[in-house]
């Protein structure tokens, strides 16, 4: 399990990180959400050590992380960069290399994650001949070329087309089958909902949310939505602890307390009228997301 | 010691050299280029080949050449021209300046006029060329006086004549050998430019593959899996082992061609001075590459590169130009300074071994100075670069970067 422990940095008069906490678990998909200057990219820096920290402590399996687990951990890092004269079928086992496989291993895995990644055929082709998406790609395979234990991906999706952003999740996904702890920011909170099985967001280089995406769900405020063919006069006697918080297109979206019984709120409404529609929803992830970000300021 | 990472990332700077169709067709071209300048150089044409022994290279005596008169001129003074010239001129009686111009026009070597108290001569040929043959306005001048003094012109000629003395060296164990000058002297400056032209390119390709790898943020990449030492190091041996098989590539096609053909010519002390220069390019190469790895990493762009590296350059030109006086003067007491000064020790070293008998101890003396020396500095050119590798936007301090390792 990788844990960061109340890590802190500071530069200068800027305090980038400031007690921020949380873990991956083998196996789990980690979304790492947060506002720009939110401390992520410090605080996957401080993962791979290539910067220090003024306190706290990254830990793997429950002991500090080593030189040699940092070694062999994938990284994408926030500025890419590759080699651009080196042909990407060559640079790629190159890091696979570095990074403690063989040779022969590297060869193979390199081949399949090429034709995965729809650049199979351009294997011989130096870097800077590819399109800046393809080169994206080629960064994106070298984080998981050798199948780390631990993958830290900064932003791994962004500037990608739908197709690539799919292809990847599905590369990242078998990542995490395969047992790996994978760690990833985005600003995609949409695809990040879909995507990972815990997230960590936030703020000002402190976590304020961090947990499975499920139970985080659940612990927000259910929504209900219910369209009334009638007037609008049951939402005056509505019980306590529900909200109106939207109306659209005689649509109206109510945000339901933990106390408060769904059904009750239907009964209400059928004294206006026939229910026509009705749907009681989760929270989205990026509503949590915009609550936390709220709650902080 | 991650020795495992340090080979893969030396093995891909070997791999990236050797790919480059620039680098492999400029080093067939150099070892084409020296392999050239060797048959030129025992074929006898060149400053340094047999013709240059026989000391007349004048071209005035070997063919019948023209002189135009004006007027009068003494036998004394005829004498004294053609003893000047080895041989006797077609003298061209003309009647005045402008038909002795014109004579010179037409192919006259030189004109004398006023009785041999005036010379019309052609423009040289080089700015070192005299423009009449050496030594023949003195000539005249002797005859000018012994004539007023009663002399004929087979005393003129007799006392102009060279006698017939013989120099001869006394070997005292200093200086250039005589003998062998010609040779070693052409090794002493082949290998000192060819040391000075590798250490300068090798630098330079080490200071751009620091930037390169900084600049494009593939770096960042590499960090976590080789640490900065290593990264560096890897790149210094792998550039190292390339610029020394590239010497040896240049330097052995013209060194067996020497060897086979004319295997005289070489001086004494030839293998051991080009072996010197191969050896003292490794060793230069770790003092200067180290070195300028770790001030490139404190560039942040291709254009701030010259100026952090600029100090080191001064020191290298500085050093190159040392071999100079020690190649007129190789057991000077600069060239036996120069020769445990780390610095000046890749440049001078070679020179001396080729021009003179250096002790083998003190060339291996002056190489554990350099070896000693090329450590420490790569140690604390390695903290510059693990304090600036990855810091961006712009220049960062010496300061900065000596306290910035681990940030």
């Amino acid at each position: 399990m990788l844990e960061l422990d109340s890590l802190r940095r500071v530069f200068g008069d800027v305090v980038a990180l400031d007690g921020l906490s949380f873990a991956v678990r083998p196996g789990q998909l980690c979304g790492f959400l947060g506002p720009n200057g939110s401390g992520k990219t410090t605080a996957m820096r401080a993962v791979l050590g290539v910067t220090r920290l003024d306190g706290g402590e990254v830990r793997w399996q429950g002991a500090p992380i080593t030189a040699e687990m940092r070694a062999a951990t994938g990284y994408l890092p926030e500025e890419r960069g590759l080699y651009a004269k080196m042909p990407i079928g060559e640079q790629l086992v190159y890091f696979a290399r570095l990074h403690g496989s063989s040779t022969a291993d590297a060869n193979v895995r390199v081949a399949d994650l090429l034709d995965k990644l729809g650049l199979g055929d351009r294997i011989g082709d130096p870097t800077e001949k590819l399109s800046l998406g393809n080169q994206q790609r080629v960064q994106f395979a070298a984080a998981l070329v050798h199948e780390p234990d631990l993958l830290v991906l900064d932003e791994p999706f962004s500037g990608l087309d739908p197709i690539a952003v799919d292809t990847m999740s599905l590369l990242l996904r078998e990542q995490a089958e395969r047992g790996a702890a994978v760690v990833f920011s985005s600003h995609q909170l949409d695809l990040v909902e879909d995507l990972c099985t815990t997230v960590a967001i936030v703020n000002r280089g402190r976590t304020v949310l961090h947990g499975e995406v499920r139970e985080l769900k659940g612990r927000g405020p259910t929504r209900l939505r219910v369209s009334v063919d009638g007037d609008d006069r049951w939402l005056s006697s509505v019980p306590v602890g529900a909200d109106v918080v939207g109306r659209n297109d005689g649509e109206v979206t109510l945000v339901l307390g933990d106390d408060v019984d769904a059904v009750g709120v239907l009964q209400h409404a059928r004294t206006s009228g026939v229910v026509t529609s009705m749907s009681l929803e989760q929270p989205r992830l990026s509503e949590l997301f915009r609550d936390a970000m709220e709650e902080r300021a | 010691m991650r020795t495992r990472q340090v080979l893969l990332v030396a093995q891909r700077e070997i791999r990236q050299r050797l790919r480059s169709k620039a680098f492999v067709g400029t080093t067939a071209l150099l070892a084409v280029v020296v392999l050239g300048a060797a048959i030129v150089f025992t074929s006898g044409v060149g400053p340094f080949g047999a013709a240059s022994a026989t000391g007349d290279t004048d071209g005035a005596t070997t063919d019948d050449f023209e002189v135009a008169v004006v007027g009068e001129l003494s036998e004394p003074a005829r004498a004294a021209i053609t003893v000047t010239a080895g041989v006797e001129p077609v003298w061209l009686e003309v009647d005045d300046l402008e038909a002795a111009r014109q004579a010179i026009a037409d192919g006259a070597l030189f004109a004398v006029a006023d009785g041999g108290t005036r010379l019309l001569a052609r423009q040289p040929s080089g700015p070192f060329e005299s423009p009449v043959p050496f030594g023949t306005v003195e000539a005249l001048g002797v005859a000018a006086s012994m004539e007023a003094a009663g002399a004929d012109a087979d005393e003129v000629d007799a006392a102009l004549r060279p006698a017939p003395i013989q120099i001869e060296t006394v070997q005292t164990g200093e200086g250039v050998d005589a003998e062998t000058a010609a040779g070693r002297f052409a090794v002493a400056y082949a290998g000192s430019f060819a040391l000075y032209m590798a250490l300068a390119f090798f630098t330079q390709i080490v200071a751009t593959g620091v930037i390169e790898e900084k600049g494009s943020r593939v770096v960042e990449l590499m960090l976590p899996a080789v640490p900065p030492r290593q990264l560096l190091g890897g790149k210094l041996l792998g550039l190292g082992l390339v610029g020394t098989a590239q010497m040896v590539v240049i330097v052995v096609p013209a060194l067996v061609y020497v060897l086979v053909r004319e295997p005289d010519l070489l001086p004494p002390g030839t293998g051991a001075a080009l072996a010197s220069v191969v050896v003292f390019f490794a060793l230069g190469f770790a003092l200067y590459a180290g070195v300028t790895g770790g001030l490139a990493a404190m560039a942040s762009r291709v254009e701030d590169l010259q100026a952090v590296i600029m100090p080191l350059w001064a020191i290298l030109i500085g050093a190159f130009m040392l071999s100079f006086p020690t190649l007129n003067a190789p057991d000077s007491t600069l060239a036996v300074v120069a020769t445990y000064v780390p610095f000046s020790a890749p440049f001078v070293v070679p020179v001396r071994l080729a021009l003179v008998e250096l002790p083998l101890w003190q060339a291996v003396l002056s190489g554990l100075i350099v070896l000693i020396t090329a450590g420490l500095l790569t140690l604390l050119a390695a903290r510059l670069y693990e304090g600036s590798i990855l810091r961006g936007g712009g220049k960062v301090g010496y300061l900065a970067a000596w306290r910035g390792a681990k940030t």
